[in-house]
């Protein structure tokens, strides 16, 4: 009945300890880092020329009209080539004449692959279309892409900063 | 009372063998809360959730959302593993301390929803308004709808769980709020597929994700459903009944089957019987005499709809029991002398363990009922107690007409057990006076690791 338990070895403590560790560091080292780096790449105002001829155009965001700004007929701003992990992205921002953002248009995006193709044909102009109606780069991140939207809200704080209201 | 004649190898009755030890160390539950830690920030760091902290408030808030709701998940897997009831844990640490840390997992989940909630609509208001932000999250976006629904039913489980809302609900009815607490977690995982940021543009981080949660989904239906069908195969019958006291109950239950099982004194059951109406629903039932090949004894008390269905169970009724569970066993004394103390219908447990116990151990039993309609069994215990060199006594009567205000307190528990220090302290009753017993018994000089506590279960 009665049982004395056999104290257990430090190495059987601190085995699993190590082992778990070990696995979860190489588990969190092969996950996608979302280049959490975006480099902003050349010029405000240069149009950086496309790395890929085959750009598929998008829609830009539709021209809404600002309360009593105006219309879009203010400055024209094209944005430095935001470079993430899947290619480069470049914006273009028009503004009223009171110097309110109403209108983006994207000039390049990543489209190499199909995916990326994809993803961003679809959440682009949302993001175009966000990016109107608030009027600034603090716009909401449309599920499964993140990185794009990373290098499109830098792309356009870029454009927002060197053109200050 | 009528049993088939028991042919010779039944007939040879024999106490039941100890279940084995529990190899899983403190260290290896520690590993592994650290590892799902370590991974589950990690997860959150590497897809760029630190970095987001110092950046515009959109981001931050975006950034606390995902760690909040990540650590909601943790708390979440963590206490539905605690409910699988593992032997693994069980040998261990006991299922009455596993369900109080399902408990306090359950509370941190809710803690950590109730943040994630607030930092998702804060994130998401920055661009779009409070309204916007919360028409989003409760319907517009994907699988949302069915998220809210989800946290609704998680955050009403775990009020019901608080102390206060518990003592007021029937147990039956408290089952019933805690199953749907099933479906809320089911219900929210949709939205940190899709919704995720670190699962829906991740697909390593994905699979991890959704395995653990098969893995965990499986092991939470074999626990229930796989030894519910074990203990089907292995049916026991109803072989003697009879009355202790007012409202109690000694229930045997008997079997071919009980020739292979393993149990020890103080240790309990989940018992249910197979009767319409009543086959869904099962007891903890502590064992109120030593375990043999002839039969588990059970001491019930009517408390609750399902108990009384028990005080009154007829001959022969088929039950299944799963079990035993509680690690509070004569295992825990070696060859010092020992103080049992139970109070109400922990004298059940009390009387199972000292059942167990050998003369050198001389076994002083105190027992406390709050009248002498209960009090149960005394002559037995007295036999059992003599037998083995010790002594019973008895505290009989509501707390307010006792002479001393705390019967437990370390002189009152002195005067009656002078030796009291050189012993190990066994205790089974209710809450309150198993914390009152282990308050004087310290105070007394009795060692933490001396004193074992066991709640009464029925």
């Amino acid at each position: 009945m009665v049982v004395v338990s056999k104290k257990p070895t430090l190495s059987r403590q601190i085995f699993p300890a190590v082992a778990l560790t070990v696995i979860g560091v190489g588990f969190i080292s092969q996950l996608d880092n979302p280049g959490s780096e975006v480099v902003l790449e050349g010029a405000i105002g240069a149009v950086t020329p496309s790395t890929l001829a085959t750009n598929t155009t998008l829609a830009p965001s539709p021209v809404i009209s600002v309360e009593g700004s105006g219309t879009c007929d203010g400055d024209v701003v094209t944005g430095p080539t935001a470079v993430f992990k899947w290619g480069g992205l470049q914006l273009q921002a028009t503004f009223t004449k009171k110097n309110v953002l109403c209108n983006v248009t994207v000039l390049n995006y990543p489209n190499e692959d199909d995916k990326s193709l994809s993803i961003n044909q679809s959440a682009l102009p949302v993001y175009n279309q966000e990016a109107t109606e608030a009027g600034n780069a603090q716009i909401a991140v449309v599920s499964g892409a993140t990185d794009s939207w990373r290098a499109y809200t830098a792309g356009l704080q870029a454009i927002l900063d060197a053109h200050p209201a | 009372m009528t049993r088939p004649t028991p042919t010779s190898s039944e007939s040879q009755v024999h106490p039941l063998p100890a279940p084995q030890e529990s190899r899983v160390l403190d260290t290896d539950v520690g590993a592994i809360i650290g590892a799902l830690t370590l991974v589950v920030v990690g997860l959150w760091s590497r897809h760029g959730g630190v970095t987001a902290l110092g950046d515009s408030a959109a981001k931050t808030y975006t950034s606390l959302a995902q760690l909040t709701g990540l650590l909601c998940s943790e708390a979440g897997l963590l206490g539905l593993i605690l409910i699988t009831r593992t032997p693994l844990m069980e040998r261990r640490y006991g299922l009455d301390r596993m369900f109080n840390w399902h408990r306090l997992l359950g509370e941190a989940m809710a803690i950590f929803l109730a943040l994630h909630i607030a930092f998702s609509v804060a994130s998401w208001a920055i661009p779009s308004g409070t309204m916007n932000a919360i028409q989003s999250l409760t319907g517009k976006e994907p699988y949302m709808a069915l998220t809210s629904v989800g946290s609704v039913i998680v955050l009403l489980v775990t009020i019901s769980s608080l102390k206060w809302f518990r003592n007021k609900l029937s147990y039956e009815m408290w089952y019933f709020v805690h199953l749907t607490a099933y479906f809320g977690l089911a219900a929210s995982f949709s939205h940190q597929i899709v919704l995720g940021t670190d699962f829906a543009d991740d697909a390593l981080a994905r699979g991890f994700w959704v395995a653990i949660h098969v893995a965990l989904v499986a092991w939470i239906i074999w626990s229930r459903w796989g030894r519910f069908f074990v203990a089907l195969a292995r049916p026991l019958h109803v072989s003697a009944v009879t009355h202790e006291a007012e409202g109690i109950t000694s229930v045997v239950l008997s079997g071919k089957h009980l020739r292979k099982a393993k149990a020890q004194g103080g240790q309990f059951y989940l018992v249910r019987q197979l009767v319409k109406g009543r086959w869904w629903q099962s007891n903890p039932f502590s064992l109120s005499a030593q375990p043999t090949t002839a039969g588990l004894r059970f001491t019930v008390k009517a408390r609750g709809e399902s108990s009384n269905a028990f005080t009154n169970i007829a001959l022969g009724t088929r039950v299944i029991v799963e079990g035993p569970y509680g690690v509070c066993t004569p295992d825990v004394v070696n060859s010092e002398k020992v103080l049992l103390v139970g109070g109400g219908i922990g004298i059940g447990p009390v009387m199972s363990f000292l059942e167990q116990l050998t003369p050198q151990h001389e076994p002083i039993v105190l027992y406390r009922v709050s009248s002498e309609q209960e009090m149960s069994q005394v002559k037995g215990i007295e036999g059992l107690a003599t037998a083995r060199n010790g002594s019973v006594q008895t505290l009989v009567g509501p707390r307010a007409t006792l002479k001393v205000a705390d019967p437990f307190s370390a002189d009152a528990l002195l005067k009656a057990v002078p030796d009291l220090a050189q012993r190990v302290v066994i205790v089974a009753g209710p809450e309150s006076m198993v914390k009152a017993v282990q308050r004087g018994a310290r105070a007394a000089g009795v060692p933490v690791e001396n004193i074992h506590a066991e709640r009464a279960w029925w």
